[in-house]
């Protein structure tokens, strides 16, 4: 018994360890130096200070608001696009189907400050020749509103998420017991009952792992922020991420940028937990 | 046969394992007679240049190794503090103005004594000096203007010369204008709205007058000062009107390869820094068609000359003190170092007495001479608090662009942020 247990610790001490020096630590530590005014160089304690005037700031409750919107935008059209491109590609298992697939996944595969500038490309040069040439004004001129600037965002992260939701949608679309469609089929119902009563019922858990991997992944998101609009026109599409990185390595305010940081932090936390619990709650 | 393959993946990793010894106990041998130098460079376009200075150090100082670590584009400031923090900065390292000097100065350490602070073109010297000490060295000069193309601008019959203030100025841009048809032109500005730096270091062509080049001074400023507010209105209000719409899509680097360089446009707010991108598109763009008018407010009349990058010394590591310096004289100093820098980085020096005939193009000539005559004039946007050009002037400009806040509420919210923003920071 003893040397089972053992064992087992010897195993996972390395994986501990790591997780101890690279996560668990320095998250400490940056709780810490949430309640100093710390520039990067030196630091002295202010206690809540930080946190009082984070609610009076009104770029970070701006950047919340905006950064929550994009989420809603997302998690919303990710799932309904992924589960699109999954009943597309799962309609028969021929040629077709599986090239549709990894053309779907392909846009994953990019790193998001790639995938930032190749947009950056389609949204202000290629949409602008469109725009002059059939004479569309709302095809003129993105990036260069808030508005342009959000949903340029938006569907960038459509675009690169869709496919690998897609994947989840797929694998518990084929685990849908053949026998429970067809003997519906036999029962007379269409195309769209089938989907609403039979298929959707069963894709419960796919939902919940694909609106946490979403939801999750659209609080944290940098890079395509970055190299798309680097927070611009003037600041109206600074999400939260970007907010912090900026107050801390631009600003150089960095125990300030690291109570935001822990903000998002509870804050993700609790939407997180609450989607978990709900959609767990749906399941059975 | 499995035996044999695992005993093969053994042998393969024996191999790495004593390949990796070796090669270590060969470096570490051989580091005791060496001395590296490491130096920190945040200007990744001129970073190949560096690398080759490094090599020719390397091959005249057998006994000195010099490693560069390039990081830019806006990561460089945070990787640099991170060195620090691990107690392990570089030997040598490039800042950015005054508030990084400061921000270091503790580690930094006096460049007083060295030879080569001489010879820096006086009207530089204070963007790295506090108190008296002085801890930086200049890269190069930059000229801050307006680009423009010179066929284009003779083409519609316009003589440069004949531009002397902002009326002949606007003649000459509504000229343009009016003819914009028949020269291909998009519209007569490209200027780039979209970046934050180039509003930057547009807004110091009207805030740099009162601080007469003691850029420590503009440092130290707890207020922006206004004087030249309505010029800059004006100019601000003619770019709106001229440029390539909707102004916040243009960026950088499409203004300066697609519409500049593709004759889209007749001028763009850039100074001698496009050069290296101009040449490799076609090395006779700047010879031929490349010109630079400056910014005319109040009684000035040449461009604004100043540098965005000045060399440092650390005292991470005493022991390399001496080589540091060495190294740092010898990059200012010797004819190849310096035939580097300037035939193939493009950097004008920033030394004084360099002899004109060997600059390469008439726009570094022009540089040139202007930075370093009697009457060179420093921008001290390199000079405002962290943050206040992404977050506070660049937006607000931005906002004024795009008809979100009038002229009045630019200048009052620019001041405010400004004043809380040095309060944050310090500066004292």
């Amino acid at each position: 018994m003893f040397t089972r247990k053992y064992n087992y610790w010897l195993f996972i001490a390395p994986t501990l360890i790591l997780l101890a020096v690279i996560i668990v630590i320095p998250f400490i530590i940056g709780i810490f130096y949430s309640f100093t005014n710390s520039n990067g160089l030196t630091a002295s304690w202010i206690g809540l200070k930080n946190y009082q005037l984070l609610l009076s700031d009104d770029n970070f409750l701006e950047s919340c608001w905006l950064t929550i919107l994009f989420s809603l935008l997302s998690v919303v059209g990710i799932n309904v696009i992924g589960l699109g491109f999954a009943l597309l590609v799962t309609r028969s298992d021929n040629y077709f189907n599986r090239l549709l697939r990894t053309i779907f996944f392909v846009p994953n595969l990019i790193g998001g400050i790639l995938l930032g500038f190749i947009w950056q490309f389609i949204f202000i040069q290629i949409f602008q020749a469109f725009g002059e040439s059939l004479d569309w004004s709302w095809l003129k001129g993105w990036l260069s509103t808030p508005a342009t600037g959000l949903w340029g965002l938006v569907i960038l992260f459509w675009w690169q998420m869709s496919g690998y939701i897609m994947l989840i949608y797929i694998s518990f679309l084929n685990n849908i017991p053949k026998n429970t469609i067809e003997s519906a089929e036999l029962d007379g119902a269409n195309n769209q009952q089938i989907f609403w009563h039979i298929k959707l019922p069963q894709l419960a858990p796919a939902f919940t792992i694909s609106l946490f991997l979403t939801l999750a992944n659209s609080f944290k998101i940098y890079e395509q922020n970055l190299a798309l609009t680097n927070g611009g026109p003037y600041r109206s599409t600074e999400l939260i991420s970007m907010n912090i990185y900026n107050t801390a390595f631009v600003n150089y305010q960095q125990g300030y940028a690291q109570a935001e940081g822990i903000v998002l932090f509870i804050f993700v936390m609790l939407v997180s937990f609450a989607q978990l619990y709900f959609s767990r709650k749906r399941e059975s | 046969m499995r035996v044999r393959k695992l005993f093969i993946l053994f042998a393969a990793l024996a191999c790495v394992i004593i390949f990796a010894i070796y090669k270590l106990r060969q470096s570490s041998s051989s580091s005791q007679s060496v001395t590296t130098i490491n130096f920190f460079n945040q200007k990744p376009e001129v970073a190949a240049g560096y690398q080759k200075l490094a090599k020719l150090y390397e091959k005249e100082h057998p006994n000195v190794k010099v490693k560069i670590t390039t990081v830019g584009n806006g990561s460089g400031a945070s990787s640099l503090q991170a060195k620090f923090v691990s107690g392990d900065a570089p030997d040598v390292v490039m800042l950015g103005g005054l508030p990084d000097v400061d921000r270091y100065r503790k580690h930094l350490i006096s460049l007083n004594s060295m030879s080569i602070q001489k010879k820096i073109v006086p009207s530089l010297k204070t963007g790295a000096e506090i108190g008296s000490t002085l801890y930086g060295i200049p890269v190069d000069i930059e000229g801050y203007g307006w680009s423009y193309n010179k066929q284009i601008f003779k083409k519609a019959g316009i003589d440069p010369n004949s531009i002397h203030n902002y009326a002949t100025f606007k003649k000459a841009v509504e000229k343009l204008n009016s003819e914009k048809k028949k020269l291909g032109l998009t519209a007569v500005f490209g200027f780039n709205g979209g970046d934050t730096t180039t509003i930057a270091s547009y807004a110091a062509q009207f805030l740099s007058q009162h601080f007469k080049n003691n850029l420590t001074k503009a440092y130290y400023s707890e207020h922006l000062n206004w004087k030249y507010s309505k010029q800059m209105r004006a100019y601000t209000n003619l770019i709106k009107k001229y440029n390539v719409q909707p102004i916040l899509s243009v960026k950088y680097d499409p203004s300066v390869q697609d519409l500049f360089f593709n004759e889209k446009v007749a001028m763009i707010p850039q100074g001698n820094w496009i050069i290296p991108t101009l040449d490799e598109a076609d090395s006779s763009f700047v010879k031929d068609k490349l010109g630079m008018l400056p910014f005319y407010v109040g009684n000035n009349k040449q461009i604004m000359t100043g540098s965005s990058w000045y060399i440092g010394i650390t005292d991470q590591h005493p022991a390399k003190e001496k080589a540091a310096k060495k190294f740092v004289t010898w990059l200012y100093t010797s004819p190849e170092s310096q035939n580097i820098t300037v035939n193939e980085m493009r950097l004008v020096p920033a030394t004084i007495n360099y002899p004109l005939s060997k600059l390469p193009d008439p726009i570094s000539k022009l540089v040139y001479v202007d930075g370093t005559s009697k009457n060179a004039f420093v921008p001290v946007h390199k000079e405002f608090p962290n943050g206040f050009t992404q977050e506070a002037i660049g937006p607000n400009m931005q906002r004024y662009f795009a008809n979100r806040i009038t002229w009045k509420e630019f200048q009052k919210l620019t001041s405010r942020q400004y004043y809380q923003l040095r309060q944050v920071q310090g500066g004292k």
